[in-house]
């Protein structure tokens, strides 16, 4: 036990040096997610309400029984050739201003921003086609309520540091507004993904310090970023053992009676005979070397003794493992296995014990060798 | 500050679970059967344009497929039914048979189905499911980790897996953002407040690691 009490400390003491600066990151930034407002966090600020089907309007749809949309099984799939072995999986019929077009999907993942192939048919004429930047911009002037100058759109590849997990390209629309918007929609069918402003990038940051998410990619579960990788589940790892061994170091503490919790417990009165060499003086004798000191009752006599500036000689700090605190009580005490251990049972028969065993409030007078100066002065000024 | 301590071990707890953990796992994502099958255009005689013609309301379209077979998914606004791609007849809402059958299909597992109901109102939901997905058949198979599947009533859709390891993650989040209610609210006073003890905590465990080692050294140097 005792030798376990010395491991939480050094673990303890070595973790934190690696953990505390992300602890600290990890505080703070959580402290910001619980006072953030979530509502600008989400940067839709300026983003207008747009139904999922790009504001179809209720004549369009009425008369889209009048449109004569080609059969699915008509189109020619054949321009699918840039990925042959792609199964189809899925024809969505998608309205881009007003107009219907077939979404022909042959990979998508659970989440819309794994990677997705599919191309863009004309449902009318059937043909193979692709958004122009002018639809794309009508759309995005759509979407966006802040009145500034939208940029021309602009086809970019993943990855995007607006929005990391996405690993399909994306159409971005600028605005020219102070809070930097960014507008995003899909490159194949136009749909607004997601506006990105300044605030929602604070946001990010966070969570990527939060996440750890450094770019030191190891051990991904999948490139999207995110929480799973290899360096904070080591540093997880490393702060929960921080916390384990913290909360073992309290408990131990707490028993030993060394914390500040006994601040409102009486003290006990002790005598202490000290010399600063060998021998120990005789318990009995009315030594002039004598001082009466008040101590903690229940914190260990190693420390009691050593907040009164009483160093006794010790190689483990009160481990009980170096055999070093002895001194003499004048009652007798008893043996506790530490001693039996560390101490020859002719000096244990004599009355020899480890002041780090027992606690203040066992003892009332005793005699002991002191270590350091301080000792010395403090118990000369003293006595 | 014991209360901030136990909090360290709960943080540091929960967050070992969650990023150890692959999310997609959690969301059980691995419980479905990889689907393979194409579409095959051939066998669909129904296009578009006849829906429409045949359903005014509707405003969208999807083809896809239920078990193999094709499916339009008709959205009608408020509503969504399904259509028999190679037949273009209505099809039915999902029955209790049917969903048995779709859940077996889709389960990446052969455990036998352990409980099977339909959920149709948020009184009677799970917390573990989105009230959007209503109505739905809850499918309960016997396998480790209480799979469980939710149906649509309406398209047949597998709109949400759950297992254990989604549920303890759902319960680690709770300790792990200090909501012990709901577990949906991030912005609660208990959090700031033991957040920003431990903020204190740390600063002050800070200094006395360099006093420590400020220690060590000089009894080193001794
Ligand atoms: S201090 Fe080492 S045994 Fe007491």
């Amino acid at each position: 036990m005792a030798s376990f009490k010395l491991k939480a400390a050094w673990v303890h003491k070595w973790l934190s040096l690696l953990v505390g600066i992300q602890l600290l990151i990890w505080l703070v930034t959580g402290l910001y997610f619980n006072l953030m407002d979530a509502e600008k966090a989400s940067g839709n600020e300026l983003r207008a309400a747009m139904p999922s089907n790009l504001a179809l309007k209720e004549t369009t749809r009425r008369d889209a029984f009048f449109l004569k949309m080609l059969p699915v099984n008509e189109l020619a799939l054949g321009e699918r050739a840039s990925h042959p072995t792609e199964p189809l999986k899925k024809i969505e019929l998608v309205w881009v201003l007003e107009h219907p077009y077939y979404h022909v999907i042959s990979r998508q993942g659970p989440h819309a921003y794994q990677p997705r192939s599919s191309l863009l048919f004309d449902a009318v004429s059937g043909n193979r086609t692709a958004l122009t930047p002018a639809q794309i911009s009508q759309i995005a002037n759509s979407s966006y309520t802040g009145g500034s100058a939208l940029s021309r759109p602009e086809l970019i590849q993943p990855p995007f540091s607006d929005y990391a997990a996405q690993q399909n390209p994306m159409w971005k629309v600028s605005a020219n507004d102070k809070n930097n918007t960014a507008i995003y929609l899909d490159s194949v069918t136009g749909q607004v993904i997601k506006h990105v402003n300044d605030d929602a990038r604070l946001k990010a940051l966070m969570f990527k310090l939060h996440f750890m998410d450094y770019g030191l990619h190891f051990m991904d579960y999948d490139s999207s970023g995110g929480f799973n990788h290899g360096l904070i589940i080591i540093f997880a790892i490393s702060a929960l053992m921080l916390s384990v061994s913290g909360i073992i170091l309290l408990v131990q503490r707490y028993q030993k009676g060394s914390f500040s919790l006994s601040i409102f417990s009486k003290k006990r009165s002790v005598s202490v005979i000290y010399s600063s060499a060998l021998p120990f003086s005789d318990i009995h004798s009315n030594s002039s070397a004598t001082l009466t000191v008040k101590l903690d009752p229940k914190s260990s006599l190693f420390r009691g003794l050593s907040r009164e500036g009483i160093h006794l000689s010790s190689l483990c700090d009160g481990a009980g493992t170096c055999g070093k605190c002895k001194f003499l009580a004048d009652n007798h005490l008893a043996i506790t296995p530490a001693e039996k251990v560390n101490l020859p049972s002719s000096e244990l028969d004599k009355g020899y014990r480890l002041a780090c065993q027992h606690k203040c409030s066992e003892v009332s007078k005793i005699s002991v060798i002191t270590v350091g100066s301080s000792a010395g002065s403090s118990a000369g000024n003293s006595g | 500050m014991a209360a901030v301590g136990l909090q360290f071990l709960l943080w540091t707890f929960t967050g070992v679970y969650m990023v150890s953990m692959d999310i997609h796992y959690i969301h059980g994502e691995s419980l479905i059967k990889p689907q393979s099958t194409t579409l095959n255009l051939s066998s669909v005689k129904v296009s578009m344009s006849t829906l429409f013609a045949q359903y005014p309301n509707a405003s969208n379209f999807t083809l896809t497929q239920l078990m193999g077979s094709p499916i339009y998914i008709v959205s009608t606004g408020s509503s969504k039914f399904i259509v028999d791609g190679s037949t273009g007849v209505r099809k039915p809402s999902i029955d209790e048979e049917t969903a048995r059958e779709i859940a077996q299909f889709y389960y990446v597992k052969s455990d036998a189905i352990e409980n099977t109901r339909l959920i149709q109102s948020s009184a009677e939901m799970p917390a573990e499911l989105s009230s959007r997905y209503l109505p739905v058949w809850q499918v309960e198979f016997e396998g480790i980790a209480n799979p469980t599947f939710y149906i649509s009533q309406q398209t047949g859709e597998v709109v949400t897996k759950r297992h254990d390891y989604w549920r303890i993650f759902d319960w680690m989040w709770r300790f792990h953002i200090m909501d012990y209610d709901d577990g949906e609210n991030v912005a609660n006073w208990f959090l700031f407040i033991i957040a920003a003890l431990g903020v204190a905590a740390v600063l002050s465990g800070s200094v006395l690691l360099i006093v420590r080692f400020g220690e060590a050294r000089s009894e080193h140097t001794r």
